[in-house]
């Protein structure tokens, strides 16, 4: 990290004055690490304008306007470079594309969700990885599988089991990861990869107990 | 070859029939002695139309030939009886028997311009030389397909898929075996969870390749297209021509990033999974590998063996492939 990185969504968001603006271009051409902290801001930024609009199930501004508050000043508050990819991703992570598809099966009494808690470094928001909806939707499509379990063949549901087992153990250590790392981009965008391939898994194997019904 | 699968799909079928309580038909199979197919029907086909087929258990070999006729050849027990017929556009053939559903093998010849499609559940499948829309779906049996263009859609659960010379659309999905590709052209996506994803002789339009627990290999060319791999716990290897023309992005969370090329433009960062892009050639093609756990290889193709050498483990443990490079061939790129 260099002065400039947590300059980067000033200048995104047309923030800089025309020096700075120049003076931060001409620092781009030489550094490619800022050019990729750009290109991954930009990444988030358009991935979340693509997204549906939906009410995240944890609102940070609370959390963020108390701590304005305790700290009695007046200042100006700027998201560093983390907290805003963090935060971004976050967002996409509980809006996942996968789970608008589960939402129209009957909702069901939520699983207990999970959270990562990251509480080492006071300046980075703890990034709260729970999704009541995926929940929600794993468990109903659990549901469904067991009712339809005496259709399947005894070694199809053992490679099924193996089979969720290994995206279980990928879910597990992504969010390990996370709550270590939790300002990496990958992770998120990695976690959420694992989460719906466990949902088309579920999906599936659903359906092929019904098929064989 | 054809009794060991055979023998795979009747002790599936078999801890099936048993759990559900139906009768073995697959050990009345397995005592069935020699004899000359018991289906033997010939009927002509047209330009349009398509051919279905369902079969519970067995082996369906599909065969290209020269002449605009369906031959449809069988074996199975004598409660089994199959029928082809034809409803409009569809010439489907399934076996129908009094009690539980049996194990029928079919050898069937097409002309090469007919769509196959096949439908089971404990199936292996094998077409050849087709040129046209092909669909396999089965939940046990590898699915093997020679030839093959235009949409060709392989979907198994316990099964390796194993494509040779297709081209078009190629969707490859599979749960728990691995999936090869050989000298295979057009838009690929090939997906599994447990096993290995290797493309060799390729001349990928674009590519899509994902696993959770397997390697990937890549080696071929590569055109302007998006080719993205990803696996959580495997390595990469990506086989490019010397003159290859690509904008590359790799991230690795646990493994590191090695390259025989010299990289332009290499935007590195430290720390892991911090993506680093760098460019080949032009640029022309778009190339993500995004592994977890592994290694990511670029290699140049002939520098290395990409050919199997070993299985991977199904217990959440990974045995990495090597791609190294030969005693004295310097890594180009080593993670910072």
């Amino acid at each position: 990290m260099d002065q400039w990185t947590d300059r980067l969504s000033e200048y995104l968001d047309n923030e800089l004055d025309a020096g700075e603006r120049r003076e931060l271009e001409a620092h781009l051409t030489a550094c490619a690490s800022c050019r990729t902290t750009l290109d991954e801001l930009r990444d988030v930024t358009s991935r979340a304008k693509a997204m549906n609009d939906r009410q995240p199930d944890m609102d940070l501004w609370p959390g963020i306007e108390q701590r304005i508050a305790a700290a009695g000043g007046s200042r100006r508050y700027s998201f560093s470079l983390p907290q805003l990819a963090a935060a971004g991703i976050a967002l996409m992570v509980l809006s996942g594309g996968a789970v608008w598809m589960l939402r129209q099966q009957a909702i069901q009494p939520a699983a207990p969700a999970t959270q990562a808690t990251v509480v080492d470094n006071p300046s980075v928001v703890p990034v709260n990885l729970a999704d009541a909806s995926y929940d929600e939707a794993v468990a109903d499509l659990q549901r469904t599988l067991e009712v339809g379990r005496a259709r399947l063949d005894p070694e199809t549901i053992k490679v099924l089991e193996a089979s969720l087992a290994s995206i279980d153990q990928a879910i597990d250590q992504s969010q390990r990861a996370l709550a270590a790392d939790p300002a990496n981009t990958y992770l998120y965008g990695h976690l959420a990869a694992a989460r719906q391939r466990k949902l088309a898994l579920l999906r599936r194997v659903s359906a092929l107990a019904d098929i064989e019904g | 070859m054809r009794m060991t699968r055979f023998a795979f799909v009747v002790s599936g079928y078999m801890l099936a029939t048993v759990t559900l309580g139906a009768s073995p038909a697959a050990a009345q199979a397995e005592r069935r002695p020699s004899r000359p197919p018991a289906t033997d029907q010939t009927v002509p086909v047209q330009k349009g139309q398509r051919l279905q087929i369902q079969n519970f258990a067995g082996e369906v070999v599909v065969k290209a030939w020269n002449k605009d006729e369906l031959r449809v050849v069988a074996d199975h027990d004598s409660r089994a009886k199959v029928d082809v017929r034809t409803a409009g556009v569809e010439i489907s053939v399934s076996a129908s028997r009094s009690g539980a559903p049996g194990s029928v093998d079919y050898t069937i010849s097409v002309p090469a311009w007919l769509p196959v499609r096949v439908n089971g559940t404990y199936n292996f499948v094998s077409i050849e030389g087709t040129q046209s829309d092909v669909s396999v779906e089965t939940t046990r049996g590898d699915v093997t397909l020679k030839g093959g263009s235009g949409v060709v859609s392989l979907k198994s659960i316990e099964g390796e898929i194993i494509v040779e010379d297709a081209r078009g659309k190629l969707k490859l999905d599979t749960v728990n075996e691995g999936i090869r590709i050989r000298g295979a052209t057009g838009d690929i996506t090939a997906t599994t969870i447990n096993g290995d994803i290797r493309m060799l002789g390729m001349k990928a339009a674009s590519l899509e390749a994902t696993t959770v627990n397997g390697d990937i290999i890549y080696e071929g060319a590569v055109a302007d297209g998006f080719y993205r791999c990803s696996t959580h716990n495997g390595d990469i290897t990506l086989a490019l021509p010397e003159n290859a023309s690509a904008s590359v992005s790799v991230r690795t969370y646990q493994g590191d990033m090695r390259s025989s090329f010299p990289l332009a433009g290499d935007a590195s960062e430290g720390g892991r999974g911090r993506r680093r892009r760098f460019t080949l050639g032009n640029g022309a093609a778009q190339i993500e590998m995004e592994s977890f756990g592994g290694d990511v290889r670029i290699r140049k193709i002939g520098e290395v063996s990409l050919e199997p050498k070993r299985k991977v483990k199904h217990d959440g443990e990974h045995a990495h492939a090597d791609a190294s490079l030969p005693a004295g061939v310097p890594d180009l790129c080593p993670t910072p």
